[in-house]
């Protein structure tokens, strides 16, 4: 499985101005197993990180690793076979006809069999809850259906490293479950990683079990997800905001030797009881 | 990629006597300028203009988004160059031929920098274009860069799911293109409902005649502007019975 290291990397969107950096002197590592919460303020840099390690962008200084392939030097389809990213709002890449051809889309770029596609399209269809519509224009499906397209789209070309960007912006209640459901069974798989950009610490909370905050472009904290629940500095400073939730967590971890994610067990079952 | 040719055009506030100019002036002058760089073939009088449009990109302090943009436009400038030369078999003419392409794209290119589509779209309204037409220019004005954005955006998510743009021939490299235009159009129609549903909110069509909170009114600054442009007009006259282009 893929380990992604990221080595000083600096980047300017504006080539002629490279004081102008977004991302200044990042290092980090995600290896095999990882579950990144990527946290920070609007206009952090989180995105952009993002876009650099799946290749979009190539860095104004520095590089990214994956395994012992330069991002910089790979086309985004050599690095897309490994790593795979679901972006803010996915369902605006729908383009075909069926929701079929949506989804073999990827499969048939990677020069797939044509029976190969159809088995691995049914067996994603039905674990997506999409089996009955495969026949379906992708446009005539309900705002859950097309989320759950376009993730089942990603998640099909089978990645080791997913990378989703804001993946509860202006989604429900309901949905923010639908998307950590699907989120951990992706992590069911062995040594599989992830990297969540997001501003929803609650969301990330039940997913991840690292977190890294970025700044003003700087990686100001890395550590597990526990002990940035007692980095008070982070939160004093104004870089992230307790939500209710987080709060909560945050005291009862501090205050006894109870477990984080009994914690968070407790809390989900607690609100579901509560539905 | 597609950022690179929507910033050729794109407007840039700034303080400074170009941008403060009438829209109509500036207009006139772009388009004069622009329909002089079509109909001449004399390289004096291509050299004399862009000169002209540099001094006027240098005024309004742009000089750096115009080569900015000539980068963006090389390949452009290479292929009318080339197909000059191979139809032709005229060095010069092929340098003439891209030199009036520059000159033109430097013409509209001040114009646009300096001009917001705002500032546009009031310039045609009171040049009596139905204010129905002028908003629907201004607005497509606004909205390329968004649909740039939206363009990147949408092209993005297709290549993380393998599409390759670079792969085989010109039939399959069109067809390749599908699956960012298909998204693309969708989007940029359900914008169009929603900005059209915004102004029906906002009372846009209520009245027959909108009221403006800024007419434009031509100052000094407006007439010298004018003045010197007909001076150059006159000079290529005055140059062009002297030395006729045989």
């Amino acid at each position: 499985m893929a380990k992604i290291s990221i080595e000083d990397v600096s980047f300017s969107y504006e080539q002629d101005k490279k004081n102008n950096f977004v991302l200044k002197d990042v290092s980090y590592s995600i290896l095999p197993g990882d579950s990144v919460l990527l946290l920070g303020p609007n206009g952090s840099g989180k995105t952009t990180l993002l876009k650099l390690i799946m290749g979009l962008l190539k860095p104004t200084k520095g590089k990214i690793r994956i395994d012992d392939v330069d991002t910089s030097k790979a086309s985004v389809f050599e690095i897309s076979k490994k790593v795979s990213m679901i972006f803010q709002n996915p369902e605006k890449q729908f383009f075909a006809e069926t929701v079929r051809e949506e989804l073999s889309f990827g499969l048939k770029n990677r020069g797939l069999r044509e029976e190969e596609i159809k088995k691995k399209v049914e067996e994603v269809a039905k674990k997506f809850g999409l089996f009955e519509y495969l026949d379906k224009s992708p446009f005539d499906l309900s705002g859950g259906e097309k989320r759950r397209l376009s993730i089942a789209s990603i998640i099909i070309l089978d990645p080791e490293v997913l990378i989703v960007d804001e993946p509860t912006a202006g989604l429900d209640f309901q949905y923010r479950n639908l998307m950590i459901s699907i989120i951990r069974g992706f992590l069911e798989t062995r040594n599989k990683s992830l990297v969540v950009a997001t501003h929803d610490i609650d969301f990330g909370l039940r997913i991840a079990n690292k977190a890294a905050v970025i700044n003003e472009g700087k990686l100001v904290w890395s550590g597990d997800v526990v002990s940035l629940l007692r980095e008070e500095e982070i939160f004093s400073k104004g870089i992230l905001a307790h939500t209710f939730t987080s709060s909560l967590i945050s005291r009862v971890i501090s205050q006894s030797n109870v477990d984080f994610q009994k914690v968070v067990k407790v809390l989900e079952e607690l609100t579901e009881g509560l539905m | 990629m597609a950022m690179n040719f929507v910033k050729a055009y794109q407007f840039s506030r700034k303080e400074t006597t170009i941008h403060a100019l009438d829209p109509r002036v500036k207009l006139f002058v772009s388009v004069g300028v622009a329909i002089i760089g079509i109909i001449t073939l004399d390289p004096i009088e291509i050299a004399f203009l862009t000169v002209i449009q540099i001094i006027i990109l240098a005024l309004s302090k742009s000089m750096k988004l115009w080569l900015r943009s000539l980068k963006a436009l090389t390949f452009f400038i290479l292929l009318i160059a080339v197909s000059q030369y191979l139809t032709t078999q005229s060095l010069i003419q092929a340098i003439i031929f891209s030199a009036r392409f520059i000159l033109i794209t430097s013409a509209t290119s001040w114009f646009f920098y300096t001009t917001s589509p705002e500032d546009l779209g009031r310039a045609l309204e009171q040049m009596g274009v139905p204010s129905d037409f002028s908003l629907a220019f201004t607005l497509s004005m606004r909205f390329i860069p968004v649909i740039a954005n939206e363009f990147q955006d949408v092209y993005d998510a297709q290549r993380v799911r393998g599409l390759n743009l670079e792969k085989g021939n010109l039939l399959e490299r069109t067809k390749a293109f599908l699956p960012i235009l298909i998204p693309l159009f969708v989007e940029v129609i359900r914008r169009t409902y929603e900005i059209s549903d915004a102004l029906e909110l906002r009372g846009y069509g209520f009245k027959e005649k909108r009221s403006h909170w800024k007419e434009l009114k031509l100052t000094t600054n407006d007439y010298i502007f004018l003045a010197f442009f007909l001076l150059t007009i006159a000079i290529i006259v005055l140059h062009r019975l002297c030395y006729p282009l045989v």
